[in-house]
């Protein structure tokens, strides 16, 4: 299967690109300029990494852990506030180094970076910023999220025509057993055979993409966003793609962040108080779905599990890396996720992802 | 050296774990069920009452009714074996027989009723210990009114299909109470099942009860919840140092966990630190390093617990090193030949 890239015929990529960028005013410039020509180019990619941390301490962060700093060498500079450029070199045992340049933004609590490199160098950076969990992680947005954005979108461009597509996995029951099929939902109306979907069983939206067009029916922006936070921009410009649509996911991201935050175990009055965290689903848990949990839980997670198999799962877990612990609770169709002493909105944003790659998405409700 | 748990089996070990935790989850239940003023006034949990003797009592839960004027306590067991059923019983003789006064008000309570609530395979045990001691003059008051013996359940009902919904449920064994409303609830057919909404409350309130709990419970609890919350991302990668001398912080941490902890008297928050000193202890034998990132298993942290304290105990009994199975697969060629030969000769 062919990616974007070479899609659009990019083989030779433009990794200039990125070191004429001084500032972000240039970022703006140059980008704007490079993505409304209709010509062969790299896409531009977008990640948005949740994390608190001073660019500055990237290097520091990959040379404490010993396996990354046999792989990786990191440099950052600033060219500006809040505004760096970030060389990641990967050492390869049997080849040449890779090197992808790439430009980061800093936003309150998290950061958005930019490269034009191939979607396989970029998986360098996503390779890298993964291992480095808890410092950084990765958002997880649904199909609700992603069908907030398509309306936000809509709203933004007015009397001009969106046109989605989604790229999902759905999971289909035969007589015998649960299977799970990949679709592709296109034309005007994706976003209502989304929602009939996510109504008849489980999914999983892959990928988004959409193109917006004007009255006169011409392109304006065409951008495909996984839900990995991970966004591309195919055509368009590049203050639409970032104050506009980035500005949304960005918003989103940041919404469910600050709903994170109140998941906490407190006491009132000499009282325990748990606030849950809950992914509600359509319907309910089948015996097969609970069975695998727990061989998928257990490659991060501490765990003692106390029912499992029936439509009641209990279990509690500890996030290994980040110290968090839980009390996961699935009862009927509605995942309960409860804080124990430490709970950080890092380990609750990589356990909802979590739960919902394995168990399909589902709503969020804090 | 703490005293290492005997089990028969690691998969006896493993229930007894799963055992305890469903009994903190049914006291959780039966605090919001009884909490909803049907069949009383919820006093609270593990709430001590101060005896004229200058005693006091503390059973599990306690509910006030006929306009505060009579108590029923409300004692929950995890595990009832032969050898502790007696003493199990004669405690039940002094909340029986307590005369305390609630709200601290001056008037005493008419009288006390006692509701003993174990496991549902602990109930042959209790049944034969209750018929065999009733005739003593020790155990004698539990012929009388105000004396009951329930037991509790969780699970799917016998039978029932395995996608079917699973149930709290508490059934009588013995006795009768004299609170009219909980005596017709326990009477009727299946006894008191407790709504899903209650029973699988996913915000499990305790995570102990009075009882003390299995050790590999106490260490599983403290390398999950308490000391999992030790790390800070400037010291990754460095062991915790842990010790003996830490269960007082390993307490206060802790605490919240633990019903009543805010009334709780110095003896009982002994027997607490005592727990967590065990575990502790046992941590410490086991080589166990509390490290960040945390040991991660395949297995449950329970099914590992007890598969070390298990070695651990042979060791300690000077039994040799441990012997690796090897394991044959039986399509294998070699396995159809020896079994072939074994047949021959």
């Amino acid at each position: 299967m062919m990616n974007s890239d070479q899609q659009y015929g990019v083989e030779a990529l433009d990794r200039d690109l990125v070191s004429r960028v001084a500032s972000r005013e240039d970022m703006y410039d140059l980008f704007s300029q490079e993505y409304t020509k209709r010509e062969r180019k790299p896409l531009l990619k977008s990640l948005i990494v949740l994390t608190q941390q001073d660019p500055y301490r990237l290097s520091e962060t990959v040379e404490r852990n010993k396996l990354l700093s046999k792989r990786y060498v990191v440099t950052v500079q600033e060219k500006e506030h809040d505004f760096y450029r970030l060389h990641v070199e990967r050492k390869n045992p049997v080849g040449p180094a890779v090197s992808v340049e790439a430009l980061i933004d800093v936003k309150p609590n998290l950061w958005v970076i930019f490269t034009t490199v191939s979607l396989y160098d970029a998986k360098i950076l996503v390779s890298l910023f993964a291992r480095l969990y808890p410092d950084f992680n990765f958002a997880y947005l649904n199909h609700a999220q992603m069908l907030h954005l398509v309306e936000e979108i809509k709203k933004w461009c007015g009397s001009g025509r969106v046109v989605t597509s989604f790229a999902i996995k759905a999971e289909t029951e035969t007589d015998r057993a649960l299977s799970i099929n990949r679709k592709t939902l296109k034309g005007l109306s994706a976003e209502d055979e989304l929602v009939a979907e996510a109504k008849r069983g489980r999914i999983w939206v892959e990928k988004l993409r959409f193109q917006v067009k004007n009255k006169l029916n011409m392109l304006v922006l065409d951008t495909v966003l996984t839900n990995r936070g991970i966004a591309r921009l195919v055509y368009g410009n590049f203050v639409d793609f970032y104050d506009r649509f980035m500005t949304f996911v960005i918003q989103i991201s940041a919404e469910l962040d600050g709903k994170f935050s109140a998941v906490r175990r407190t006491i009132v009055e000499g009282e325990a108080q748990t606030k849950p965290c809950s992914i509600i689903y359509t319907s309910s848990f089948k015996v097969t779905h609970l069975k695998s949990l727990a061989s998928k839980l257990n490659s991060d997670y501490m765990l003692s599990i106390f029912h499992m198999g029936n439509p009641f799962f209990s279990a509690d877990l500890t996030d290994c890396y980040d110290g968090s612990s839980f009390t996961l609770t699935i009862f009927q169709n509605i995942i309960t996720i409860s804080p124990m002493i430490r709970t950080t909105n890092t380990a609750l944003w990589k356990l909802v992802g979590k739960l919902q790659s394995i168990l399909g998405e589902g709503d969020i409700v804090i | 050296m703490s005293a290492l748990p005997k089990y028969g089996s690691i998969q006896e070990c493993v229930e007894d774990f799963i055992k305890y935790r469903d009994t903190t989850r049914v006291l959780s239940a039966l605090r919001e069920y009884l909490n909803q003023r049907i069949f009383g006034r919820l006093i609270g949990v593990e709430h001590t009452f101060k005896l004229e003797d200058g005693t006091g009592i503390t059973p599990d839960l306690t509910l006030a009714y006929e306009n505060d004027s009579a108590c029923c306590f409300i004692e929950l067991k995890w595990r009832i074996s032969q050898s502790s059923i007696k003493n199990e019983l004669l405690d039940l003789k002094r909340y029986f027989n307590a005369r305390q006064s609630l709200n601290g008000s001056s008037q005493k309570v008419t009288h006390n009723d006692i509701i003993m609530i174990c496991h549902i395979n602990d109930s042959n045990v209790v049944i034969d210990a209750v018929n065999e001691l009733a005739g003593t003059p020790d155990v004698g008051f539990l012929k009388q009114e105000g004396v009951a013996i329930w037991s509790w359940y969780l699970g799917i009902p016998k039978g029932a299909d395995t996608d079917a919904n699973p149930e709290m449920r508490f059934g009588w064994l013995y006795g009768k109470t004299r609170n009219l409303e909980l005596e017709k609830k326990i009477r009727m057919p299946g006894g008191i099942v407790i709504p899903a909404s209650i029973a699988f409350s996913p915000t499990d309130r305790y995570l102990f009860t009075k009882d003390k709990p299995p050790v590999h419970y106490a260490m599983a609890f403290l390398l999950q919840h308490i000391l999992s919350s030790f790390q800070d991302s400037t010291h990754r990668s460095q062991v915790i140092p842990l010790s003996l001398g830490m269960v007082d912080e390993l307490y206060e941490k802790s605490k919240i966990f633990f019903p009543g902890w805010r009334d709780a008297e110095s003896e009982t928050i002994q027997a607490r630190k005592e727990w967590i000193r065990e575990a502790v202890d046992l941590i410490i034998q086991l080589k166990i390093k509390v490290s960040v990132p945390l040991p991660r298993t395949r297995k449950t942290i329970q099914q590992v617990l007890c598969a070390r304290l298990e070695r651990l105990r042979q060791k300690s009994r000077g039994a040799g090193p441990r012997v690796r199975k090897l394991r044959v697969r039986p399509d294998t060629m070699s396995a159809k030949l020896s079994t072939w030969f074994n047949s021959k000769t």
